[in-house]
């Protein structure tokens, strides 16, 4: 079913109806985390894949708008711990994006916002999910309504919820307002979800990656055998304690912003 | 809950690197539910995780030999799945150092050796091991190789690294050509740069050693590697104009580091406001007069760069005309045209 035929989510409903300005924010690169134990085998395919959802049911591809916000402490695998590695898209790969979320769904879905939001936001999978055809686009008018600038929204500082209504938006706006901090939430509360359901070619879109210091040399051979002729920038961290992988990730946001996503909110 | 089961009792480990030898995260049991041991900023956690998750187990003799762990005082470091040592955590400087003296970490991947070498500030082994990676880099992957010691360099003049000899006979050219091909990352120009500018740092570090106060200690060497430094770090930062412009740059920063030292001893009395006229001063004492006059000069350096460090060489450094119009490759007219729009920019501001 296209966007055509099929029915629209409240937030896609309501976001037609806003008025959007011909000048939208510039588009930001996506960032995908994944760890240190799969990169040799990601490189060696050339590509990130979808892996199975629990909460979506759907082999599924996630990634941040605008920078590295995923954090946890468990990254997704059957290992008992593991170390990050970030991975920067160009905004061109928001092409093979067709699933937007104005939030981490999957802290959504794991009530990490408390009972209050959790029973707010009831059904998102529906309310507030934007199937695309133009997810750059969409991206950008996500940004417009609900923090209004790129700088405003990678300091995570949202657009003040001035008229307080029964529309979706409001409560989005709600929501992002909301101070979870007691709840030990992060950038989450305020990042814009992509989801892919295609493989994506790491060749063409790669043009960062941040990972442990460790057989640097074959991870950047296995690098440049997907991005051949680009030569991506790096970043590298020392791995000299059992650091928590959710303070390794906050290094590796801090580095990919200063590598490539800052001088994207710097174009006019 | 009794008070046994709330107790963290190790089981094993998981190595996130996927091999050995590497620091483990400690896997273990509390209360029936598995959990492991991270460090963070606010020190040691306990992380509860699947209780299906996959880890390496101890065996009994294993768990044995390290009974005296605990995690919130205890790190692991594994030679293999079942050869571990304890660590204090926040001592891992005095253990990696302790480590690389016994001869078990040969298998050590180069770039992890780097990692623990700096962790334990051992320069020796960090020049071996730079050397090493780059080696691989070169090897494999030499596209990125330059970035890579671009931001992994041993911050240590080249004199302590073993390939500085190899790197000394790089073909001698002219200051503003080897700006260029250093900005353009050709590592070896950088340090042919600092083996040609080396009398000169060695001259300001003299120089700076016979006006210093008695609460003012600085070492020659030290004094040198910072300047290295800085340098190294301006690089990255500002694509050179010509020799002139090079030494404005570091004589500002090594103003900077300087007023940095001073600011550290208050004792000490380096900045210099004598040549400040005394209708300027405007009812301040020279504490004050010398704050100010250090803000206005970091406010000019971004606005006149060469000026300001041609006003801070003869100010702060002493330098003689001669010596400014040598350094900076100027005419006697140009340096004191800068020195005249210098002081009339600061002494204005000062009003």
């Amino acid at each position: 079913m296209d966007s055509g035929d099929r029915l629209k989510s409240d937030l896609e409903s309501e976001l037609d109806k806003e008025s959007t300005p011909a000048e939208l924010p510039r588009g930001l690169p996506l960032a995908h985390l994944t760890v240190y134990r799969w990169i040799e085998m990601i490189l060696q395919v050339g590509r990130l894949k979808p892996r199975p959802c629990k909460y979506l049911k759907k082999d599924l591809l996630y990634l941040s708008y605008g920078g590295v916000f995923y954090r946890t402490s468990k990254l997704q695998t059957e290992q008992a711990s593991e170390l990050p590695v970030a991975l920067v898209l160009s905004p061109t790969v928001m092409d093979m994006i067709s699933r937007l979320f104005p939030f981490d769904s999957g802290a959504v879905a794991s009530k990490q916002f408390g009972p209050e939001w959790a029973e707010k936001l009831t059904g998102f999978e529906n309310r507030f999910c934007i199937n695309t055809g133009n997810a750059l686009r969409d991206a950008r008018r996500l940004v417009y309504h609900l923090f209004e600038t790129n700088s405003q929204y990678l300091r995570g500082i949202p657009r003040k919820n001035t008229h307080k209504d029964e529309s979706i938006l409001s409560l989005l706006r709600e929501f992002l307002n909301s101070n979870l901090s007691s709840l030990g939430i992060d950038h989450r509360q305020r990042t814009i979800e992509a989801i892919a359901e295609i493989p994506i070619n790491l060749g063409r879109h790669v043009v960062w990656i941040g990972f442990p210091n460790y057989d640097t040399d074959k991870v950047l051979q296995g690098l440049y055998r997907c991005t051949e002729p680009d030569v991506p920038q790096f970043d590298t961290y020392d791995y000299t304690q059992n650091f928590n992988p959710a303070e390794m990730a906050k290094l590796l946001e801090e580095k990919a912003y200063e590598s490539v996503i800052k001088r994207h909110t710097r174009i006019p | 809950m009794s008070d046994l089961d709330a107790k963290f009792i190790l089981l094993g480990h998981d190595s996130p690197l996927g091999g050995y030898p590497a620091i483990v995260v400690p896997v273990g049991s509390m209360g029936g539910q598995l959990m492991v041991s991270y460090t963070s900023s606010k020190g040691p956690h306990l992380v509860p995780v699947p209780n299906e998750s996959i880890f390496v187990k101890h065996s009994p003799e294993t768990t044995e030999g390290l009974s005296q762990f605990d995690h919130e005082r205890h790190g692991l470091f594994a030679f293999n799945a079942q050869s571990l040592v304890v660590y204090s955590l926040g001592a891992e400087k005095e253990f990696f150092a302790k480590l690389f003296k016994t001869e078990d970490l040969g298998a050590l991947d180069p770039f992890y050796r780097f990692s623990l070498a700096r962790k334990a500030q051992a320069p020796e082994l960090v020049a071996r091991a730079f050397d090493q990676c780059v080696q691989l880099l070169q090897a494999n992957s030499p596209q990125f190789a330059g970035e890579w010691i671009r931001k992994n360099r041993p911050q240590l003049p080249p004199s302590n690294l073993l390939y500085a000899e190899a790197l000394s006979k790089s073909p001698t050219e002219d200051i503003t050509v080897l700006l260029h091909r250093w900005h353009e990352g050709d590592q070896a120009m950088g340090e042919e740069l600092f083996r040609r500018v080396m009398p000169e740092l060695q001259r300001i570090a003299a120089r700076l050693r016979g006006r210093e106060r008695s609460s003012f200690s600085l070492q020659r060497t030290e004094l040198v590697n910072e300047i290295y430094l800085k340098l190294l770090d301006a690089n990255y930062a500002i694509d050179w104009q010509d020799r002139g412009h090079f030494f404005a740059i570091y004589t500002i920063k090594l103003r900077r580091f300087l007023i940095d030292r001073a600011r550290a001893k208050p004792t000490a009395e380096l900045l210099s406001v004598e040549e400040v006229p005394e209708g300027k001063m405007a009812g301040r004492n020279r504490l004050e007069v010398r704050l100010a006059v250090d803000q206005l000069l970091e406010q000019m350096e971004k606005e006149l760069p060469v000026t300001c460090g041609i006003l801070v060489a003869k100010t702060y450094f002493g330098y003689e005309v001669k010596e400014i119009m040598e350094n900076f490759n100027l005419s006697q007219r140009t340096v004191e045209r800068h020195l005249y729009v210098g002081r009339k920019w600061l002494f204005e501001r000062l009003s």
